[in-house]
């Protein structure tokens, strides 16, 4: 347990500019839709949910491994709602899966510019 | 090894005879979109020029040229003398082949250079890239345009790839960008008007750049960011060299006619709508799964094979196969591949994002392009357009999977024995999996989409190539008509042997001076064409003869094997067009081929002919031609020459000003605001409006917009009160209200000086003061408390009812049933002789033509009106020159209502009335005062009085003594009515209805015709000049025509019975539009004369061409150049 909390916080202190990062566009974004009159026709709260899970796709990107097996979950549930006809709920599978694309792609734009900064 | 590598690519590449499975008997592909020559030769000869007749109509095809490439290749067999058949087997298997080919190309060159190792992705990418449903569904109608795009897709990476990871030089680039551009001109997606085929390629290109300029931002190499960039400039430089033959003509010619085809597509917004249907199915999990296509959902169970792969389990579990290999195929061990799997996951990414189109949510990006970026709405039918660098992109990652799969499987097989043969076993079992999982390609059933026996694969009937040929032949510059026409709506040629497609058969065999309608017709062209049609079936000879003369058209085709009765697409039954057409004495039968049988006139119609008079025609002359039986030329009131010497006849038919008010309804809504009056926001609101106001172009618009801020601000009122708000911004908004009302009250003098159509005008701003009248009554209705916010909204009932009252004295829309305003200009005062079109002008209750006032710019003129069987002549009146409005009074319409009986009808007590002589072409007004004191279920329903079947209905909410006037606008246009029917049913149901209760609560029942008469003023003008000239000419080709005029003794007008087009040039004469369709020239030259016509925008393929052969000259040597140098 103790050593579970030492990991817990030293993990914290390394990634914590990336957790007040995600923080401040949280705080900013619902700022922004409490506040200011006539945001939501520019920013739908929709767009802004995308733009929060996009930043912690970036800022704590997963491993491709997750992000896969994460998407044979996702994979099994589409099955299983084509199977039963329920279209209308496989339609946002889909963007579950357009978004771990997204993801597996920030893992291989880091891979790659760590594989030729090091080459440098 | 080696022997493995061998036995893999002879099968890879046998499978490109797969199209050989295709063609039972003597069947070929043909039909809906796929143009496919028949005749090579002539097919190709017409192509080269940039006018063409064979398409049902005249047609500049200087957007089409650029398929000269894809026609060539198709053609090559045929020439060499093969049969039509062999040759389309050979033709689609090169095209299957290169399919295959060039991915195969893109990973040996890839290998090659050192960037990808895999030992069996050079299998299963062309496998993946040529089976695919995608891929299929352009088979249907054998794209050749669309697989040369896909081909040259990998063709072209295959070069840019390995370019921009190797060290890059001027030479590298100039050498690249340049044969690239060949490439691309050789498959160059058929022409310019195919651009939107394009987008899969454009998004390619567009993500190799962005990528690796990123790449060589990030890795330092920043001198190569200016290489990339050149390349791509010296890759567009000399692809528009290399097909200027193309490019100029179709710059200078057909875009132009670009934003008149969105807007007759239904503008940007039509086409978005267009876009939603087409993607409705294109989700990322349909994409994901190699499926989505439009047609797989559209055509229901009519598709020959999509239900199998909706609906079958076992090919439901395969198809998630597919996003399966691709999320594995990032867990690769091969560190070498990670640039290039970097690579296709952004095309993929990218791709996917447009192939998926306006469907939601991402959808949303798209639908903002296509309404900001001009010229984007082209590729409205996203999945076909971007397609292929989509699949090209999965098909990749799952090929990259597929193979390292099959190399962990031997590698873990330590025993040699087994090893060797599985290498070469288990690749050949995938690709034959995936083939039989796209088993379609092996069954070749997949060139039907409905259930009936139409279908792109037919066999052409041996009389078509017999009449094709005689045609050729005999027929040289003269015209022939086929018959039946088209059914208007769907303008689709259909036969009962399975030809369906827009384009006409014959067009495939360039068989010239085809006529009919199909779509490529303007409105006037279709018009015309229509009358024609309708001459011949209602048998009437005279004005065939005028209509053939016009149009130069000597023969008919009567094409008993036309597909006539397909419901909603019914056309005239081809078996009474023999006795229509021999009913007239001048045409007999000339010859049958099978079912089709060719008729002609004994006279012969040339393409050029003289007239020594005009007719000017100004005005919305479409409604009337006039006098086309007298052979008359009518040249439009924009394009006529300023010579009063050249006119027999002005003919004016003005239009009416104020007829269509009364069938206008504005649905005017109160909004609902979102920031009120009294909130510190509200000054940004104002703000905001005031940046954004339009710049008014008209009064009417200024004024609109006027009472657009007032509606507005009955909807602040509204809140501000329901809220209990301060009265002082009650009484700020009630000042603007009113200051806005002053500012529409002064402009009330303009309107009728300015306005275009000050009747309208008026009609608006009564609507809107009714509107706010109402609203405003009803918040003053609610309990107000404070004295000074119901003074204010007294102030500005009154306010609305003082401008009503100056509305009403200009101009009361009531009138309108029976005062008819016509204005237009007059170029000559005079007298004109005035008629009305008494099919127009409804049932009147006092038919004597007597009765009709008419004043002449508000002065009453005399009138002494006589009736002949098809107009009310009112005589010669006079006007004077410049501006003028006539109005005709008539007497009041008749009410066509008939008292209904009280009859059972869907359980239910009605009151019903049926009207027999209804016409639905027509729009009426169904006029009734109302209450509603008895029952909540009392309501009203409109009807064909076939069986139940209500077009309209509408319930009558519990209004105890409160009478409500009614008025519903009846037609085809407002009510889903039988278009076919000439009666309506008009019923008041309730459950406990009585007659007495109907007659306490429905009353003053009125059906009055809601008419715009047509008026036409024809004026006498000069002498016309009396001799006609002699006029022979000479074809040199479709684009030049020599002229010989003789005994030209006064100036005459030279009509030329082709499709009007500014490009037909003539040396001598001004050219005008005549007829709404031919070229005129009004030659002011005597005596005997040569006249050179040319289709100038030729000049521009033959100018064009020469760019492009001395490009390509210049193109290979530079390339053989950098070879030897390096």
């Amino acid at each position: 347990m103790r050593n579970n909390i030492s990991r817990l916080i030293e993990w914290y202190h390394v990634n914590l500019g990336r957790v007040v990062s995600l923080f401040l566009l949280i705080v900013v974004l619902a700022l922004l839709f409490i506040y200011i009159p006539f945001v939501n026709i520019i920013l739908s709260p929709q767009l802004s949910i995308v733009i929060i899970l996009t930043s912690w796709g970036i800022l704590f990107t997963p491993s491709v491994k997750t992000l896969v097996l994460f998407a044979f979950f996702v994979l099994l549930m589409d099955i299983i709602l084509t199977f039963f006809g329920l279209d209308a709920f496989v339609d946002p599978l889909g963007n579950i899966f357009y978004f771990l694309l997204i993801f597996i792609c920030v893992n291989y734009a880091k891979e790659v510019f760590q594989m030729y900064k090091n080459k440098e | 090894m080696k022997l493995r590598k061998i036995i893999l690519t002879i099968l890879l590449f046998s499978l490109s005879f797969v199209p050989f499975l295709w063609f039972p008997k003597d069947q070929i592909l043909i039909g809906y979109d796929n143009v496919y020559p028949l005749n090579a030769a002539a097919f190709l000869k017409d192509r080269i020029f940039s006018w063409t007749t064979t398409s049902g109509f005249d047609m500049d095809q200087s957007g089409i040229q650029g398929s000269l490439v894809i026609h060539f290749v198709d053609s090559i067999p045929q020439l060499l003398g093969l049969p039509v058949q062999l040759s389309q087997k050979i033709v689609f298997s090169f095209w299957f082949f290169l399919l295959l080919f060039s991915p195969y190309f893109f990973i040996t060159r890839l290998e090659k250079a050192g960037l990808i190792k895999s030992s069996y992705l050079r299998y299963f990418f062309p496998v993946l890239y040529a089976f695919n449903f995608y891929i299929l569904q352009a088979w249907w109608v054998a794209e050749r345009t669309k697989f040369s795009l896909v081909v040259v897709m990998p063709l072209i990476l295959s070069l840019l790839i390995p370019m921009a990871l190797q060290k890059l030089t001027l030479r590298n680039i100039i050498k690249t960008a340049l044969t690239c551009s060949i490439l691309l001109s050789i498959f160059n997606g058929g022409g310019w008007v195919g651009f939107p085929l394009y987008g899969g390629l454009l998004i390619a290109l567009s993500v190799y750049y962005f990528f690796f300029l990123g790449f060589y931002f990030f890795t330092n190499q920043k001198r190569n960011i200016g290489y990339l960039t050149l390349f791509f400039l010296c890759f567009g430089f000399s692809y528009i060299l290399l097909n200027a033959y193309t490019l100029v003509p179709f710059l200078l010619t057909t875009l132009r006619e670009y934003s008149a085809l969105v807007q007759s597509s239904g503008g940007v917004l039509g086409l978005i709508e267009w876009a939603k249907y087409l993607s409705s199915d294109t989700s990322i999990a349909n994409l994901l799964r190699l499926q989505g296509i439009p047609d797989w959902y559209n055509s229901g169970k009519d598709h020959p094979y999509a239900l199998i792969y909706l609906q079958n389990p076992f090919f439901i579990i395969a198809s998630f196969l597919f996003p399966a290999f691709l999320f594995l195929s990032f867990l690769r061990k091969k560190k070498e591949n990670t640039l290039l799997i970097f690579f296709f996951l952004i095309l993929l990414l990218v791709s996917l994002l447009f192939t998926q189109g306006v469907h939601k949510p991402l959808g949303s990006i798209m639908e903002f392009l296509m309404e900001v970026i001009p010229g984007f709405i082209a590729f409205r039918s996203a999945i076909f357009k971007f397609g292929y660098a989509y699949w090209f992109s999965i098909s990749f990652l799952i090929g990259l999977f597929l193979s390292e799969a099959i190399e962990f499987i031997l590698g873990k097989i330590k025993q040699r024995q087994i090893s060797s043969p599985l290498k070469v076993l288990l690749p050949l079992v995938i690709i034959l999996l995936l083939i039989l999982y796209h088993f379609p390609y092996l069954t070749g059933n997949i060139f039907r989409i409905e259930s009936r026996q139409i279908a792109s694969r037919v066999t052409v009937p041996s009389y078509v190539h017999e009449f094709s040929k005689w045609w050729r032949e005999n027929g040289k510059n003269d015209k022939v008509l086929l018959l039946p026409q088209l059914n208007s709506n769907w303008g689709l040629e259909q036969y009962r042997w399975g030809y369906m497609s827009l384009a006409p058969i014959l067009g495939n065999f360039a068989n010239k001076n085809i006529i009919e309608n199909t779509v490529v017709l303007s409105s006037a062209e279709t018009r015309i064409l229509n009358d024609f049609y309708s001459a011949v079936n209602e048998k009437n000879y005279l004005k065939m003869d005028a209509n053939a003369n016009a149009l130069s058209i000597k023969y008919f085709l009567a094409r008993k094997d036309f597909y006539y009765d397909i419901p909603d697409q019914e056309t005239t039954d081809p078996l009474l067009l023999e006795e229509r057409l021999l009913g007239n004495p001048k045409i007999v039968k000339v010859k049958s081929f099978g079912q089709w049988d060719l008729y002609a006139y004994t006279e012969e119609k040339p393409l050029f002919f003289a007239r020594t008079s005009a007719i000017l025609g100004i005005g919305n002359t479409a409604n009337e031609h006039y006098t086309i039986a007298d052979n008359a030329l009518i040249l439009e009131g924009d394009s006529f020459i300023k010579n009063p010497q050249t006119f027999s006849h002005t003919f004016i038919q003005p239009s009416c000003l104020n007829c269509d008010i009364e069938k206008e309804d504005l649905q005017l809504i109160v909004p609902k605001p979102r920031v009120l009056i009294d909130s510190k926001f509200y000054q940004f609101v104002e703000l905001r409006d005031r940046i954004f106001s339009p710049k008014y172009k008209s009064v009417d618009s200024y004024v609109v917009n006027l009472l657009g801020e007032t509606l507005k601000l009955s909807g602040q009122i509204n809140e501000l009160v329901s809220q209990g708000r301060n009265e002082e911004y009650i009484a700020f908004a009630k000042n603007k209200f009113i200051h806005n009302l002053d500012l529409v009250g002064q402009e009330l003098p303009n309107i009728f000086e300015k306005s275009a159509n000050p009747y309208y005008t008026f009609f608006v701003i009564q609507q809107y003061l009714e509107a706010e009248d109402k609203y405003i009554s009803n918040i003053i209705s609610t309990k107000i408390d404070s004295k000074s916010v119901f003074s204010d909204l007294e102030k500005i009932l009154l306010s609305i009812s003082q401008l009503n009252n100056e509305v009403q004295a200009s101009y009361t829309i009531g009138n309108a049933s029976i005062e008819k305003k016509y204005r237009f200009v007059t170029e000559e005062s005079g007298n004109y002789f005035v008629r009305i079109r008494r099919d127009t002008i409804g049932t009147l209750v006092n038919n004597d033509p007597s009765s009709i006032i008419v004043s002449i710019n508000d002065k009453p003129v005399k009138i002494d009106p006589k009736l002949d069987y098809k107009y009310i002549i009112l005589g010669d009146l006079y006007f004077g020159q410049g501006d003028q409005i006539l109005t005709l009074v008539f007497p009041e319409q008749k009410n066509l209502f008939t008292p209904g009986t009280l009859q059972t009808i869907a359980a239910r007590n009605c009151v019903s009335s049926v009207i027999n002589n209804f016409s639905p072409a027509k729009t009426y007004s169904l006029r009734f005062l109302s209450r509603n004191n008895f029952d909540q279920s009392f309501y009203l329903f409109i009807d064909n009085a076939e069986t139940y079947a209500p077009t309209y209905r509408s319930f009558f909410p519990i209004s105890r003594e409160h009478v409500t006037n009614n008025k519903i606008t009846v037609s085809s246009n407002t009510m889903h009515l039988n278009k076919y029917s000439n009666r309506l049913r008009i019923a008041f149901c309730a459950a406990t209805l009585t007659e007495d209760l109907f007659k306490e609560n429905i009353s003053d029942l009125a059906l009055i015709e809601l008419t715009s008469p047509i008026v036409t003023l024809v004026k006498q003008d000069k002498n016309v000049f009396q001799n006609i000239p002699e006029i022979t000419f000479e074809e040199e080709n479709q684009t030049h025509y020599k002229v010989h005029v003789e005994k030209a003794d006064e100036p005459f007008y030279l009509v030329f019975s082709r499709r009007y087009s500014s490009g037909w040039k003539a040396n001598i004469g001004d050219h005008v539009i005549g007829n709404k369709y031919a070229n005129v020239w009004y030659v002011d030259k005597t005596g005997d004369m040569d006249i050179d016509v040319v289709y100038g925008p030729q000049r521009y393929f033959t100018f064009g061409a020469i760019i492009s052969l001395l490009s390509i000259t210049a193109v290979i040597g530079i390339i053989i150049r950098l070879k030897k140098y390096a």
